[in-house]
């Protein structure tokens, strides 16, 4: 499974965790590790880890967050691993 | 500047709610929103309340009164088991895209969290299945955020929304202002990314793509009737000569009469529909998100079609089926768009290869299943067209189908209505599709009633689904609802039934249902019935329904004929079954 890092821009509300995490769990999807800082205006950004074993699934999610009320902007990179043996 | 007044937060919930245009809520009072119904009895002149039975009546019938009106249905419950009975409306209007706005009290804001009588999370409860919620802990932010729950509910894809109050902010003293300006600039959304011109690009795209087509098919879904996309969606079929299939849940997007009218696709469809949808070059589907239902076996669906899709929710595209063309926006508007490049094309041979599909099915599943000569579901459906709908618009003085609501349950009932009713864009259809929520039936029908007492409001339910809800036939008897309820009484759960014959080798477990004497339930709510038993006797009965002006119970003792047509869960239109 490839990792991920997603991030996002939120309004500041207490569900909006878990409105972003419930859309990784309803598709059985491990998150490991969430961080959450506020910041001016009643916003805060979120960067998120998380496995998943295909892109498009990612690519899915993310057009689903996109319609969350409370989110401004989120988007994922994909981190590769960089394997010197493969080189 | 709007005036402010100093008032309670119950004062301020009910007031935003009459600012947002609402007359009529339903609900059920308890412990924590005993101040907001106290408040209510202040407002009886205005605001119209509808005590239902058990609150998942209640939130049925907000579902019922917003897709019968087009308005925001709005539901109250206390806080806890209230609140929770109301989890099942939420998660149907979600999926089926139905504008309400639940209110749950709960407990004060310093009890939260401490496990205190009636406490439940809602928030944590309900997040998965609403649009947007929000927990209330203090008066002032009542009509900032009922106002914007009201415009998230209603906005894009319609949805629901739960507003959860904290029982001090139901008491405390605020200083209120309607100020729906400043509320719905409060809330955050992404902003759109795509420009007009790339829309535009897809649209030339579509439209090309349509006029180069020698077997083109719509596919209408609901949101052609929540975006009044009907008479477009219509204009072009007949321009351009493109057959149209509906959804379940956009069954009445177009007139069964129109000539470019080809059925309901999916596992219950017509076979018309289904085969030309197999056959199909390019399909534009508007409104509609590919559900299992439609597409069963996705890898077999449309093989030779290009698909061009049209939704307001862009997390719809290439969800289910892959797409070749998105167009992002407003059914209406962007039908319209399509219409001014779409040129004459003469596909007579096309749309006949639909109609002899459709002669088909008539030899072999609509002609054995009217001409029974047991009463089944087919036939009290049948009869409900030609001696209720034509008798109750005739009568009215107008269009067949006009001003007339037909509601269903979940089941056979459900299929058996959506294939043999006949309707028009002007008649009102609603149904559970999505969650497929046995019980749906009566308490949506309640709704759309209240919501529109000018139209005649026909409830066809299974005994299954009917006992689910049975309790809001002392809601129709406490309001004097005149709503029809038609009992499609086999005493099984019909489709369960269905598939244990058909693929559990007719092993009926648990599907066989003691019912009680309807008659004498009839009785006890002082509603008119009538019992019927065989097919000669249903016409007669159908009738008195139509001249009944009260509400009426019509028992039709059904056979356990099965619903065909039937492509099986998850297979292709080659495993179509006919008998």
């Amino acid at each position: 499974m490839d990792k991920y890092i997603v991030d996002a821009i939120v309004r500041n509300r207490l569900d909006i965790l878990n409105r972003i995490t419930s859309l990784f769990i309803v598709k059985n999807l491990p998150v490991h590790s969430v961080m959450f800082s506020a910041t001016a205006g009643n916003m805060a950004i979120i960067n998120l880890i998380c496995h998943c074993p295909d892109e498009d699934i990612m690519k899915r999610i993310i057009n689903q967050a996109n319609k969350i009320v409370d989110i401004s902007e989120i988007y994922y990179t994909k981190v590769f691993k960089f394997d010197p043996d493969k080189e | 500047m709007a005036e402010t007044q100093h008032i309670s937060g119950a004062d301020a919930l009910i007031r935003t709610i009459l600012n947002e245009g609402i007359d009529t809520v339903f609900g059920y009072p308890g412990g924590s929103i005993i101040p907001i119904y106290n408040r209510l009895y202040d407002y009886t002149d205005s605001l119209h309340h509808i005590l239902v039975r058990h609150e998942q009546g209640a939130v049925h019938a907000a579902e019922g009164y917003a897709r019968a009106t087009g308005k925001v249905g709005v539901c109250m419950a206390t806080s806890g088991p209230g609140a929770t009975n109301f989890v099942t409306g939420i998660a149907d209007a979600m999926m089926d895209s139905t504008p309400i706005v639940c209110i749950t009290a709960q407990v004060e804001a310093d009890k939260l969290g401490t496990e205190f009588f009636q406490e439940a999370d809602m928030i944590g409860i309900t997040t998965p299945i609403t649009k947007w919620n929000y927990q209330v802990t203090r008066a002032d932010e009542i009509s900032t955020v009922v106002t914007q729950a009201f415009h998230i509910a209603r906005s894009g894809r319609p949805g629901p929304v739960l507003v959860s109050i904290a029982k001090n902010a139901q008491v405390e003293m605020c200083d209120y202002v309607y100020d729906k300006e400043y509320a719905i600039s409060q809330v955050v959304q992404v902003a759109p990314r795509k420009g007009g011109q790339a829309r535009d690009e897809q649209m030339q795209k579509a439209v090309d793509m349509l006029n180069n087509a020698k077997k083109p098919l719509i596919i209408a879904g609901q949101g052609v009737i929540i975006s009044g996309a009907e008479d477009i969606l219509a204009r072009i079929a007949n321009k351009a000569c493109i057959p149209v299939g509906c959804t379940l849940l956009g069954r009445s997007c177009m007139n069964f009469h129109d000539h470019y009218y080809i059925g309901m696709v999916g596992m219950h469809g017509n076979i018309s529909a289904n085969r030309m949808t197999n056959e199909a070059d390019v399909i534009l589907a508007v409104g509609m998100r590919f559900s299992d239902r439609v597409t069963g076996k996705v890898s077999t669906y449309a093989p030779h079609a290009k698909i061009i899709h049209i939704d307001i929710d862009k997390t719809e595209f290439n969800k289910n089926v892959h797409v070749d063309v998105r167009i992002h926006g407003d059914a209406k508007a962007m039908l319209e768009k399509i219409y001014e490049g779409l040129e004459f094309v003469d596909r007579e041979s096309w749309r006949r290869y639909g109609y002899e599909s459709y002669d088909f099915e008539k030899e072999s599943v609509i002609v054995p299943t009217l001409g029974s000569k047991s009463l089944n579901m087919a036939q009290v459906v049948d009869a409900i067209n030609d001696h209720y709908i034509e008798r109750v618009s005739q009568r009215k003085q107008k269009e067949f189908g006009e001003n007339v609501i037909l509601v269903t349950d979940v089941g056979q009932n459900q299929m058996f209505a959506a294939r043999y009713l006949k309707l028009t864009m002007k008649t009102g259809w609603i149904t559970s599709g999505g969650l497929g929520t046995m019980g749906f039936g009566l308490p949506a029908a309640i709704g759309a009633k209240a919501g529109r007492p000018d139209a005649e409001v026909v409830a066809l339910c299974g005994d299954g689904g009917f006992q689910m809800n049975m309790q809001e036939l002392g809601t129709i008897l406490q309001n004097n609802i005149s709503v029809k309820i038609v009992l499609l009484n086999n005493s099984w759960l019909g489709m369960v039934r269905q598939w244990q014959d058909l693929f559990f080798d007719k092993r009926y477990s648990q599907t066989h249902l003691i019912n009680p004497d309807f008659e004498h339930i009839s009785k006890a709510y002082g509603i008119r019935y009538r019992r019927v038993e065989k097919p000669e006797e249903i016409i007669d009965a159908i009738e008195e329904m139509a001249a009944t002006k009260g509400p009426f119970i019509l028992d039709a003792m059904v056979d356990q004929t099965n619903v065909f047509p039937m492509i099986p869960g998850g297979r292709s239109i080659d495993d179509l079954m006919v008998k």
